[in-house]
Parts: C-alpha cells; structure tokens; sequence
C-alpha cells in the first residue's frame, strides 16, 4: 500500500470509532459505511469488507450499536445499523480523548541499527552504514510516493484535505530522514573517535 | 560510479544531456588546499530529473557549478549535450549557457528593475533575438508554468512563489537542453515549494526536460527520479526513486479515492 | 545592442537614483574643473604679471647678494654680439604720502629711453615719462633743481584711491628726506602698473638714485637678446664676462618678493587642486561604487544567463558614457566661468588676497 511502512505502524487506527462516527450523521449499511471510511475518514488505505463487518458485530455485541433488516426486492435483504445511547456516549467520549501518541520507544530502526553495531565484525557483511542506507532508501521511496500521490491528487501541488494526510506521512518522513542523518553522524564521529571494536 | 539513469525512456536523442567523469575540483592550495569535490561520475539522460543531496560543503553547489559552466573542474570533464565544457573558452561557454543551460536560483534572482516579462525574455534578448520574439515567447514560457497573468509586475509585486515561477519560465525560455536548480525551494514556504516542485516535475513528464536540482530539502528532493548523495565530495549514495512503480500504478491506487 | 537598449530601462526606471548618479559626477567633475581652471588661470595671471614686470627681457644682470649694484660693471655685456640692449632699473620701498592718506609703494626707477624695450606702459591720462623728465634731473646740484617736483607715473587705480590726479603733487618718504612727487601720467592696470598690486610709483632712473641715495647704482639690469640668439649659449656668455658678485639668470627667476608670492601661491593653488582632486575622485567613486555594489548581482545574474564580460562591460561602459556626459553638460557652464574668471588676471589677484591687505 502507499506508505506501506507508516500503515503497518499506525495500526491502532479505531475502525471502531470511525464507524461510531459515521452512525452517527444516521442510520447506514454495510456499503455505505466502506464507501464513506475510504472517501474520506481513510482515503489512502482502504479498508476490507470483512474488517467492517467483524467491527460491526463486535460493537453490537457490546451494545453500541443495533440493526434491523431491510427486505429488498430481487437483492438479498441488507442489514442498516444504528448507534445506541451507549454507543453515542463512547463515541464523545473517544472524540474529547486526545489520541495516544506512540513515543515509538521500541522501534524497529533504531533496534537493526544497534544489532548491527554489535554483530559488526563477527556476521559477515552486517553492518550498521549498510542498515542505515537501506533505511535511507526506503524511506526516499515512501517520500517519492507521497510526493507523486500529492501530485496526482491535484497537479498544482495543492490537494485539498487529502493533502494533510499526505503531509503528515511526508513530515513523519522528512522527520525519520533526519534522524537518520543523526545516526549517520553517530557512526562517522564513533569511526574516527575511537578504533573499531 | 555510473548513475542516476532511470527506467523512464530517453526523450530526443541517446546522448545524455549530461556526463561527468573524475570530476574533481580543490579551492586554494597547499596545506590550506579545500577538496571540494574528489572524483564524482555522473550521466543524466535526457528527461530524467535528478536531485542532488548532501550537507553543506558536501561538494553538491561546487558539482552545479561546474556542470553549468561557471567554474572549471581541477580535473576531469563535463559534457553537457555531447559538448566537452573543458574545450570551450570563456565566451563559447558563455554561448552555451546563455543557449542550452537554463538557471533556476534559491532567491530567484530576478532583475528587479524589470518587468516579470522582460525577465523571462532576458535570456534572448542577451542572445540578440529581436524584441518582439522574445517577447513572443516569453509570454508562451510564462503561460507554460502559470504566471501569465503577472506578466507586467515587477518582481517586488510577486510572492516568492510567484518570483520562481517568473524564474523558472526565465530558464525555460531559451528550450535549454538543461535547467540547473540550485535550492529552488530554499527560499519559499512548503505549500509553495510543493507547488514549484510540481511545476518542474511537470515539466519532466509533460515537456521530457532534463533538471538537475540541488538541494538539502528531502521533500524537494522525493520530486525527482533520482537521488545522488554527496559526502565529502564523494558520492555517498545514490538511488532511483520510482521505486520499480509506475505513475499509472500509483493512479489507479488512489482511483476513486477522493 | 538590443541588450543595451533594454537594460538602458534602469536608468529611466529609477529617477532618482540616476539623478543622484549623476549629480554625484556633476559635483565631482565640478570640483576638479573649476579649481583646476582656477589654479591655471591663477597661474597664467602670475606668470603673465610678472612677465609684464620682468618684461620682455631673456635674461637679467643682478648681484648675487641682491643688493643694488653699479650697473658700469656690467657694461661689458652690452658689447657681446647676443645682446640687443642692457636695461638698467632700480626698485625700491617708500612710502607716498598724500593728505592724511599714507601708502606704501614700490618705486621704480626707470630709464625712459629704453625701458620700453622690456616693459609695457599703457597710458590712461597723461604723458609718459621722457629725455626732458630726466634732463631736468641734471642740475640737481641747485637748490631749485633738488626741490623740483619729480615727474611720477602711478597706476590709475591706486592714485584714485589716494584721491591724485593728473598734475596733482604728493609726497614720496625716502631715506634722504621728503620729495615731491607730481603725477604726470596716470596708467593702466597693466605691464609695470601691474607690479605690487598696483601701488608703484615710476619715476626716472638717476632722480630715484639719487632720492634713495644710490648714486650711479640699480637693482637689475634687464638684457633684451638679439633676434634668434639662443637663450642659454647667451647666458653663459654673458655670465663669462661679468665680474664676481654679479650674476646672470632667466627672469623667470625674480626678485626675492616675487618668488616667495609665486611659491606661497603656487603651494596652495597645488595644495587646492589636489584637494578637489581627491574629493571629486571620491564622490565620483562613491557614487559608482554605491551604483555597481547594488547591481553587482544582478550583473552575476545576468553572467550566468549567458551574457559575455564583453556586454556586460560594453553595458556599463554605455552607461557611464551616458551619465557622465549628462553629469558634463551640467558642469560645462560653470567650468567655462571659472575658466573666463580667471584669464583676468586682476580678479584673480582679488580673490586670492585676503580682504584685510586690499
């Protein structure tokens, strides 16, 4: 997926409150639920069916939310959920929560960086320049992707609210490319400081 | 080192619009002796944007520099659209840049005494094209990137964005075989700098021009098809940028998303 | 050029900065000229003015102590085939006393007969001095002869400002008592009347010895060189023949007064024009410096647009032709009245002396 190293992440995404949110403008169903989280609430990483529904059976099963079934003619009947009282009172309360922030204090970089480090010398061809520089360039691939994708969205350069998401993931790039600049300058100041180990 | 060629397919002719070979270049000399730049290869094909990234004093303003003709490498050579710069005295050099090298700058450098139309048609004018040709086709290279309707202003009139739209219509007016960027984007907020840089990856895409850019901005930078790290005056790093996937697969990803 | 014509657009685009361009060469330039033509015109009018006293003499005869000398000593000179006429002239300081005005003068003793040889005379009023004038000196041994009103020329102007006219009598101070002088002819601001700033009395040569006490002696003898001698091979001939303690120069080199005047003046015309030299040169720099300093980008821009040294040099060589020439025709006037101020040599003379010695 775009940003593919961001989604896998940013998992903890609530597709719980999302579809608490969108009940809340009204009655819906199933289709109609994907068709509004991929349009606008996670326009860039569409969700699967059976991710929603085993979200919806979930949330009725904890008294969020209900259904009546709809006949239809020459279709199959379709199931229109609602939000309960409940339901409503876990959504505001989730809407003035602020969202948890990972400080990411157990992260994957910074664990192959020090790995390397340890195991440089002793695993052949491990090192922590050569871990470094794959980050590197996964990291300009992903940036590369979120720039044309910004760029395909409105060929000025200007998306509207899509822009934001795009933005934040450049900025977490942008970000993440800076450290490893620090990493880098870690690493040239350890080979000249000291002999190596 | 052999670099920054991309999957794209070469636009015009197979020559590459540049070459470098051993490029070395040292200011000053003897135990104050600065190596700026210490053996850099490089081939741009025709239509391919590359951008240049390293901290300062990595060498990457010294290799714009030389690649534009503005100073001679220590050793080694350059070729810009087949012609060896090492072989050119100081006017025909001059002749090349002001024809085939188009120059987009961080402050963007627009004669503030001149209209933003007479800007842009410096660059002929210098070259002895008579006025209302210039004029001609100034105001088509203005239309080109949008800031047609600013043709009269002055430079102190425009927004930043503006004056490097001016800038960057100035480098495409004499249809160079080259633009050379030095921080484009250096100068301007990033909502305008996303929109310069989308200008000039337009101009790649649509226009097949050949753009080499640098900068320090890793977002300017992901623009481009390919990224060359300098360090030292080394190059550090260098990598292809379309990741193995095409624009249209990219497209109809986002298909029906917004 | 096409180009030159485009970026010409600068000028025009900003007034004031081009006003203040070329007001700075206006000022600049000003300087220079007007003092420069002054101090030339200063110069000539000196040099003329002492020209007119020394005369048209090429060489003179004086002693080395420049004390007054027996001018018999050099009368071998006048027989050497170079010399056309030996002039004898003796000049002194006295004092002229008319009513409750006194003046100090430089008297002049002349020789009628041949000092028009080496000096101009340009009458106003009156008669010149003659034989006659002499003649009657020649019996100065009767009371009557030694108390004669002596027959003077004095310069228009300043017997004005003492209140003589012609025929009118004063007296003249001299180390052997009071003498009467009567004005008899009135000159112009011209030739000898140029000498002192005006205030010199011409009198005949022995009547001035002898009123002084110098019998039979001058300051100079002043030699007028036959057609086409040449002037050195003259003087050293000259300086062969004449006795120990006198010698020969150029007159250019004159009498202790006039060489300090002329090198006092000489300093300080050097000193001004060096002055307005260096601050024209200044302002005129400065002003370009300020021009370029602010251009000196865009003139890198335009280098790497692809312009050659030639036209960016051609550009500002166009430039400075146009401000300077417009920063000339402004100066032009005033240069060219400095310049008629001071071919007169009179007004400069005025202007360079301190009103508290007019």
């Amino acid at each position: 997926m775009l940003a593919g190293r961001l989604e896998a992440k940013g998992a903890s995404l609530s597709v719980k409150h999302a579809l608490l949110g969108l009940l809340a403008r009204g009655p819906q169903h199933g289709y109609e639920l994907k068709a509004a989280l991929d349009g606008e609430l996670v326009p860039l990483s569409p969700l699967n069916f059976g991710q929603i529904y085993t979200t919806l059976e979930r949330l009725e099963r904890d008294g969020l939310v209900v259904h009546q079934v709809v006949a239809q003619e020459e279709r199959p009947d379709k199931k229109v959920f609602s939000l309960t009282p409940q339901g409503r009172a876990e959504l505001e309360y989730w809407l003035s929560s602020p969202s948890s922030l990972s400080l990411d204090l157990r992260n994957e970089t910074f664990l192959k960086f020090m790995l390397a480090g340890l195991l440089r010398g002793r695993v052949p061809g491990v090192h922590p320049a050569a871990v470094m520089a794959a980050e590197r360039r996964a990291a300009f691939d992903s940036l590369h992707e979120v720039a044309r994708a910004r760029l395909l969205l409105d060929p000025d350069g200007s998306p509207p609210e899509v822009g934001l998401l795009l933005d934040l993931a450049s900025l977490r790039l942008e970000a993440f490319l800076k450290w490893l600049d620090r990493c880098d300058e870690v690493l040239t100041r350890g080979a000249s400081g000291a002999p190596d180990g | 080192m052999c670099a920054a060629s991309t999957a794209r397919p070469a636009k015009g002719s197979v020559t590459p619009a540049v070459e470098a070979q051993g490029l070395t270049k040292a200011f000053g000399s003897g135990p104050t002796e600065v190596q700026a730049l210490r053996g850099v290869d490089l081939s741009l094909r025709q239509g391919v944007f590359l951008a240049v990234m390293g901290p300062s004093g990595s060498g990457k303003s010294t290799l714009l520099h030389l690649v534009g003709g503005l100073t001679k490498p220590t050793s080694g050579k350059v070729l810009v659209g087949g012609q060896d710069l090492s072989a050119l005295n100081d006017d025909a050099l001059t002749l090349l840049r002001r024809r085939r090298i188009g120059f987009v700058f961080q402050f963007f450098n627009l004669l503030p005494i001149l209209t933003a139309l007479e800007n842009v048609a410096l660059p002929l004018i210098i070259d002895g094209v008579r006025e209302a040709e210039a004029t001609q086709r100034a105001a088509a290279a203005m239309e080109l990137v949008g800031i047609a309707h600013r043709r009269g202003h002055r430079p102190g009139k425009l927004s930043g964005g503006e004056q490097q739209r001016v800038a960057v219509a100035r480098a495409l007016v004499t249809e160079p075989v080259l633009i050379l960027a030095d921080e484009p984007t250096g100068n301007l907020d990033s909502t305008t700098g996303d929109q310069v840089m989308a200008l000039l990856r337009r101009l790649v895409d649509e226009r097949g021009q050949t753009i080499l850019m640098v900068t320090h901005d890793p977002r300017a930078a992901a623009m481009a098809d390919s990224l060359l790290t300098l360090k030292d005056g080394f190059v550090a790093h260098e990598q292809r940028l379309d990741g193995g996937r095409s624009a249209g697969e990219i497209l109809r990803e986002l298909e029906g998303l917004s | 050029m096409r180009l030159w014509a485009y970026t010409v657009r600068e000028l025009w685009r900003r007034p004031g900065r081009t006003v203040l361009t070329v007001l700075g060469i206006v000022i600049g330039v000003a300087a220079v000229v007007s003092v420069s033509l002054a101090s030339a015109g200063a110069r000539d009018a000196f040099s003329n003015m002492f020209d007119q006293v020394a005369g048209r003499a090429a060489l003179e005869v004086v002693a080395q102590a420049r004390t007054p000398f027996d001018p018999a000593q050099a009368q071998a000179v006048e027989s050497l085939p170079e010399v056309e006429a030996a002039v004898p002239a003796i000049s002194v300081q006295a004092a002229l006393l008319h009513g409750q005005e006194r003046s100090p003068v430089l008297v002049l003793g002349i020789d009628p007969r041949v000092d028009g040889l080496v000096r101009d005379y340009v009458l106003r009023e009156g008669a010149l001095l003659s034989d006659e004038t002499e003649v009657k000196a020649d019996d100065l041994s009767d009371e009557a002869g030694a108390g004669a009103p002596v027959e003077a020329l004095l310069e228009a102007g300043f017997a004005r400002t003492l209140g003589l006219a012609l025929g009118d009598e004063a007296r003249l101070l001299t180390p052997t008592g009071l003498a009467t002088l009567r004005v008899r002819g009135l000159l112009a601001l011209r030739g000898a009347a140029v000498f002192n700033n005006g205030a010199v009395v011409v009198l005949p040569l022995e009547r001035t010895q002898r009123l002084f006490d110098q019998e039979g002696r001058v300051n100079t003898v002043q030699l007028v060189l036959a057609d086409g001698a040449d002037v050195v091979a003259a003087q050293e001939r000259v300086a062969r023949v004449l006795p120990p303690g006198l010698i020969v120069q150029r007159p250019a080199s004159r009498g202790g007064l006039a060489d300090e005047t002329l090198a006092n003046t000489e300093l300080g015309l050097s000193a001004l024009s060096a002055l307005a030299l260096v601050a024209g040169a200044f302002i005129i720099l400065n002003t370009f410096l300020m021009n370029v300093g602010e251009r000196r980008r865009q003139l890198a821009v335009m280098r790497a647009l692809g312009a050659t040294r030639r036209q960016i040099t051609r550009l500002l060589l166009r430039e400075a032709i146009l401000l300077g020439s417009g920063g000339r025709s402004w100066v032009w006037p005033p240069g060219r009245g400095s310049r008629r101020y001071s071919s007169d040599p009179c007004r400069v003379w005025w202007a360079l002396t301190p009103p508290a010695s007019r």
